[in-house]
C-alpha cells in the first residue's frame, strides 16, 4: 500500500471528510464498473457503491493497518452488489449487449473482426454463472491476485484457480463454436 | 492480443461508467461519520473522572474497604479438556504413483444448479509455473453425505511427474431428495523428488 493511501486511511479513521473523499475518488470508477458487471444495471451498481462506501467509512476502525484498501473495499462492494441482486430477485432484466455497447470506444484503426470477437467474448462472459464470472471479473478487471480474490469471495485459492480455469475453458469453447458457426454460414 | 488481454479488454470496454463521481459523492457524504471532537475521542476521560468522584466520596464518608479481607478458598475447579484434532500429515507420493485421497466437501443448496457432475482439478506444482489437470469423475460411488451441509469423497489420482506441492480441488453438483447441491472441497499432496 502506498504511503499516501495509508495516510488517507489514518485521517479518514479520525473522521476527516477530505481524506474520505480522496479515497472515494481513487476507487469509485473501478468499484462502479465491478458492481455494474455483477448487477448488470448502472443504477443498481451506483446504489451498491454508495452503500459500499458508507459501510466502509463507518467500519474503517476494523480495517487492518498496513493492508491494501482495494481488496478490503472490493469485498464490501461485491457483497453489496450481490445483496442488491437478491433484493431484486429475478425481476431484473439480463444485461443486453446492445444496451451497454453505447459506451464502447474502439479506435478507428481497430479491426472489425477484433470487435466482433470481443463482442462474442463479452456475451460468453455474461453467460457464465456467478461462481465463474465473478472471479474472472476480479482478476481481469479489478486486477486482484488469486489470493486476494480468494479472500474477497471467502473461498480457497485452489478453488479460485479451478474456477478461473473452467471459466477460460468455457469461453474458448464458446468462441470456437461461434467461429465454427460463422464459417458454416459463409 | 493474448486471450487474457482479450478478456481484460472485453470487460473494461463494456463497463465504462459515464456517471458523475461528484453526484455520487453528494449522496454519500451526508451519511458519513463526522470528525470527532477531541474531548469525545478519549472515552477514558469520563471513566477517570467517575473513578475520582467515587474515591472522593469514599474518603469523605470514611467508607474505605476493610484492610483484612478473608479470602474464601474456592473449591478446585473441575477442568474439562477438549480433544483437538491432530493436524493431518501432508500426503506424499512418488512421481506417477496412484494415490487415494479423501476430500471433505462443503455443500450449498442451489436452485438453478447445472446437472449433477463432479470435477476434479489438480493444480500445481506450487510456484510460478503452474499447470492444471481437470478430470470429470465417472461415478459418485465414493461420495457420501456427512450431514446437512457436509460430504466426503474419496478419489484416486495419479501423481504428476514433476515434484512439488499440488492442490486438489473438487467442484460439482449432486442431487439429494430432488434438490441440487453445489459442492466444493480441497486438499493437497506432495510429489517427492
Amino acid at each position: 500500500m502506498s504511503q499516501d493511501e495509508q495516510t488517507l486511511i489514518e485521517k479518514a479513521k479520525q473522521g476527516d471528510h477530505d481524506s474520505m473523499e480522496a479515497l472515494f475518488r481513487q476507487h469509485v470508477d473501478g468499484a462502479v464498473r465491478l458492481a455494474y458487471l455483477i448487477t448488470k444495471n448502472w443504477a443498481a451498481a451506483e446504489d451498491a457503491v454508495q452503500e459500499g462506501f458508507i459501510q466502509a467509512f463507518r467500519s474503517l476502525h476494523t480495517f487492518q493497518e498496513g493492508k491494501p484498501f482495494k481488496p478490503w473495499f472490493t469485498k464490501i462492494v461485491v457483497n453489496r452488489s450481490k445483496r442488491i441482486m437478491n433484493r431484486w430477485g429475478n425481476t431484473q432484466a439480463p444485461l443486453e449487449w446492445k444496451d451497454i455497447n453505447t459506451h464502447r470506444s474502439f479506435s478507428p484503426e481497430e479491426h472489425t473482426l477484433e470487435k466482433e470477437e470481443l463482442d462474442a467474448l463479452f456475451t460468453a462472459i455474461n453467460a457464465l454463472d456467478d461462481n465463474h464470472r465473478v472471479p474472472l471479473i476480479l482478476k481481469y478487471l479489478t486486477g486482484l491476485s488469486e489470493k486476494e480474490t480468494a479472500e474477497v469471495l471467502g473461498i480457497p485459492v485452489s478453488t479460485v484457480k479451478s474456477r478461473l480455469y473452467t471459466a477460460r475453458q468455457r469461453l474458448m469453447k464458446y468462441l470456437a463454436e461461434e467461429e465454427g458457426s460463422e464459417d458454416s454460414d459463409l | 492480443m493474448t486471450f487474457d488481454e482479450k478478456i481484460h479488454h472485453a470487460l473494461s470496454q463494456t463497463s465504462q461508467w459515464t456517471g458523475s463521481p461528484d453526484a455520487l459523492w453528494e449522496r454519500i457524504s451526508p451519511q458519513l461519520p463526522s470528525k470527532t471532537p477531541w474531548w469525545k475521542r478519549k472515552p477514558l476521560w469520563a471513566g477517570t473522572l467517575a473513578a475520582a468522584v467515587i474515591l472522593l466520596v469514599l474518603f469523605t464518608q470514611n467508607k474505605l474497604p476493610p484492610t483484612n479481607i478473608e479470602i474464601e478458598q474456592e473449591p478446585p475447579l473441575m477442568r474439562s479438556f477438549m480433544a483437538v484434532d491432530e493436524p493431518l500429515a501432508l500426503m506424499e507420493a512418488a512421481a506417477g504413483e496412484v494415490i487415494n485421497i479423501s476430500v471433505k466437501l462443503r455443500t450449498i443448496m442451489e436452485k438453478d444448479a447445472p446437472s449433477p457432475h463432479i470435477h476434479l482439478f489438480i493444480i500445481g506444482p506450487d510456484g510460478d509455473q503452474e499447470t492444471i489437470l481437470k478430470t470429470e469423475l465417472d461415478n459418485f460411488e465414493n461420495f457420501k453425505w456427512l450431514g446437512e451441509e457436509a460430504a466426503q469423497i474419496s478419489v484416486s489420482v495419479q501423481a504428476p511427474t514433476q515434484p512439488g506441492l499440488y492442490y486438489l480441488s473438487v467442484e460439482g453438483v449432486v442431487e439429494r431428495n430432488g434438490e441440487s447441491f453445489v459442492l466444493t472441497g480441497e486438499s493437497s499432496f506432495l510429489v517427492r523428488e
